[in-house]
């Protein structure tokens, strides 16, 4: 298992939310080495499976990208575009992107050199409707090849390797779990199961974490954990908001089963896994939260991955953590027995 | 000279660490000249003997880019700028000091933000390096104050009949004097790679002196900003529109005779060719119009979107027309008019 090359496999398709399939046939294939029993359902969530006893335990991380899409074509052939999730337009000018259009195309955002512009330009930030994407064609070139609607991502370069195992690149949230899921599923492959371990990529996370509460639905699970990542300490955070990147984050609060948080950290303690509990209050901005309420309450934990500069295209996490968000993914399910419904009791 | 622009674009060599660049023009052009030489402050000189006219071309060996100023604890890298714009440099790839240390310059997650500071600007103190290190004692391993940053934009074709890449501000000069080098002209005849053309023109000042130039023409990569909304006198020049002829910039004015004697080789060579139609920003031409006794000077360049920004685009026949344009120039000995 190359845990790279996989990442870099999830990470160069097109999967901005509401259009997932590129990245759910990798997932899919991915999933495949380790099980045949793979499916998908309408909402483009690809579900894989391995065991067959009670419990039910569901695994997830989001196959959806922040990114953009076409909003009109300029008479110069340059497009406009706007926002599909939370992107930060301050880290689009001078960037390379993907249009995903009858051909995929490369684009430019630029932006004005600093000789042409005036102070006041300088002191105010880009706002995406005011930023161009350059195609470097004619308009009647790009009406041919571009629709109002087609996609847009980042560049989708390979991870660029940093010093002490750190990576960077783009789609990292969550694609980087997705191949944590397929190594956990790797895991449980050759582990005596005592439970049923499905694995989902869901969709639309960004948008809501709507594939989620499908998934939900269709699993029926008796417990799941949700992953993500979280943010790792960058300049001008507030450090009660991050974690530290060589730790594995477990969330407890109100999204959070207790049971699942002490399912996840005892077994973090016997793999010797470095984690920090992180503490949210009430939403986690996860899937975790639309997996909790559905199907009359699935006790629901939470595994995060810490990263740094969320949401661009420099998303930055050390694949040692990585490594070891999968082998506590796979962990959990596979110390699962009989007491398994103890375990989420309410002892009160 | 295409497939050498790749290579002339993808080499680091922000302003005072030309070294990349100059050791690859060197191998280049060595065979081709006479003499090939460097000064104290690292421009590069391809001298070809001639009798005639003292002709100097210079293009800039160097690009924007950054330095690093300092090492913080946490192992990140502080660093300042020239030549750039804040707000372009944002989530990008970078490659830090000698040995090509990789490191990507982030910023603070959507997230984390309140709406004001998605609002604010983020300056250069703000943003800083990231390699990867723990701390800073394990970032002094790999990097230090002082080593250079730059873009890792690789070149490639670019939509139809462009291409896109770093440095093309100037590295499409240095492949175009590179190519010009084949050629033999009746003068005595100097191509100058310049250094430090970004951080104040300082190179040309010294090859000034060293050339004692009397008539000199700089080849660039200009401002080409066609945003949308920009109308001509705002995007200063259009792509696919030809070579760019100056006739005042920041730094120079163009004398007349100059202006038509370069205008003049182009109407009768057939060479597509547009006015830099704007004055903002300056080049090499700057100090040397005014270097010792003075100089009649030109600038042709090619126009290139979204210079001083990790990544540009241009066109590849402007970047051919440039060419021929100023080899029509140096073979019709036009410089004898000026």
């Amino acid at each position: 298992m190359d845990m790279l090359k996989n990442i870099t496999d999830l990470t160069k398709v097109l999967g901005v939310s509401g259009n997932e399939c590129a990245a759910a046939d990798v997932l899919e294939q991915l999933f495949r080495n380790y099980t045949q029993d793979t499916w998908r359902d309408p909402m483009g969530n690809v579900y894989a499976r391995v065991g067959s006893q009670k419990p039910v335990i569901m695994l997830m991380a989001h196959m959806d990208e922040i990114g953009m899409t076409v909003t009109e074509i300029e008479k110069n052939g340059m497009l406009r575009l706007c926002p599909i999730g939370g992107v930060d337009a301050r880290v689009l000018p001078g960037s390379e992107l993907v249009v995903y259009g009858k051909e995929t195309l490369k684009g430019v955002i630029g932006c004005t050199p600093p000789h042409l512009l005036s102070e006041s330009d300088k002191n105010s930030a880009y706002d995406i409707y005011d930023l161009t994407c350059d195609v470097g064609l004619s308009y009647e070139r790009v009406c041919e090849l571009v629709s109002v609607g087609d996609f847009v991502t980042f560049d989708n370069l390979p991870p660029l390797e940093l010093k002490n195992g750190y990576i960077a690149g783009k789609t990292f949230d969550d694609r980087a779990l997705g191949a944590a899921l397929v190594e956990a599923l790797h895991i449980l492959s050759k582990r005596k199961l005592n439970c049923t371990v499905i694995c989902v990529g869901s969709t639309q996370e960004e948008l809501g974490c709507l594939g989620a509460a499908i998934a939900s639905c269709n699993v029926k699970p008796d417990m799941a954990i949700a992953t993500d990542v979280c943010h790792a300490p960058t300049p001008l955070a507030d450090p009660q908001s991050v974690v530290d990147p060589s730790k594995v984050s477990v969330t407890t609060g109100g999204n959070i089963h207790p049971g699942m948080y002490q399912l996840i950290t005892e077994a973090a303690k016997e793999l010797n896994i470095p984690y920090a509990t992180s503490v949210s209050m009430a939403r986690t901005g996860t899937d975790a939260w639309n997996i909790q309420n559905q199907c009359g309450g699935i006790a629901t934990g939470l595994i995060s991955l810490p990263l740094r500069y969320m949401h661009t295209n420099v998303e930055l996490i050390s694949v040692e953590t990585l490594k070891n968000c999968a082998k506590l993914l796979a962990e959990v399910p596979a110390r699962l027995g009989s007491d398994w419904e103890e375990k989420i009791c309410w002892n009160d | 000279m295409l497939e050498r622009l790749k290579v002339l674009s993808e080499l680091y060599g922000v302003s005072g660490d030309e070294r990349r660049v100059r050791k690859y023009i060197r191998e280049q052009v060595e065979p081709m000249c006479d003499e090939v030489y460097t000064d104290n402050m690292g421009n590069l000189y391809a001298h070809k003997k001639g009798n005639g006219k003292r002709v100097m071309v210079c293009a800039h060996m160097d690009e924007v880019g950054m330095i690093v100023t300092g090492i913080l604890d946490n192992g990140l890298l502080a660093f300042s700028a020239a030549g750039l714009d804040s707000r372009a440099i944002i989530s990008k790839r970078v490659a830090v000091g000698k040995d090509d240390v990789p490191g990507v310059i982030g910023s603070k997650a959507i997230h984390l933000q309140s709406e004001a500071e998605r609002k604010t600007v983020l300056l250069m103190k703000d943003l800083n390096v990231d390699i990867g290190a723990k701390d800073k004692e394990d970032a002094l391993k790999y990097v230090k104050p002082g080593d250079y940053i730059s873009f890792t934009t690789k070149f490639s074709d670019f939509g139809e009949g462009l291409f896109k890449g770093k440095a093309l501000d100037d590295r499409v000069g240095c492949a175009i004097l590179i190519e010009l080098l084949k050629d033999t002209y009746e003068c005595d005849f100097t191509a100058v790679f310049t250094v430090m053309e970004e951080i104040g023109l300082r190179g040309a000042q010294a090859a000034v002196y060293n050339v004692k130039p009397e008539v000199a023409l700089a080849i660039e990569g200009t401002l080409c900003n066609e945003l949308p909304e920009n109308p001509r006198r705002k995007s200063v020049t259009k792509l696919n529109e030809g070579a760019v002829i100056s006739f005042m910039d920041g730094g120079s004015l163009v004398p007349e005779s100059m202006l038509n004697a370069i205008k003049d080789t182009a109407i009768q060579h057939n060479i597509p060719w547009q006015f830099r139609q704007g004055t903002s920003g300056s080049n090499d031409m700057g100090p040397v119009h005014i270097g010792l006794a003075g100089c009649k000077t030109g600038v042709i360049s090619v126009p290139c979107r979204y210079i001083h920004s990790p990544v540009s685009v241009a066109s590849k026949s402007d970047f051919e027309n440039v060419y021929r344009l100023a080899k029509a120039f140096l073979r019709d000995g036009r410089f004898n008019e000026v």
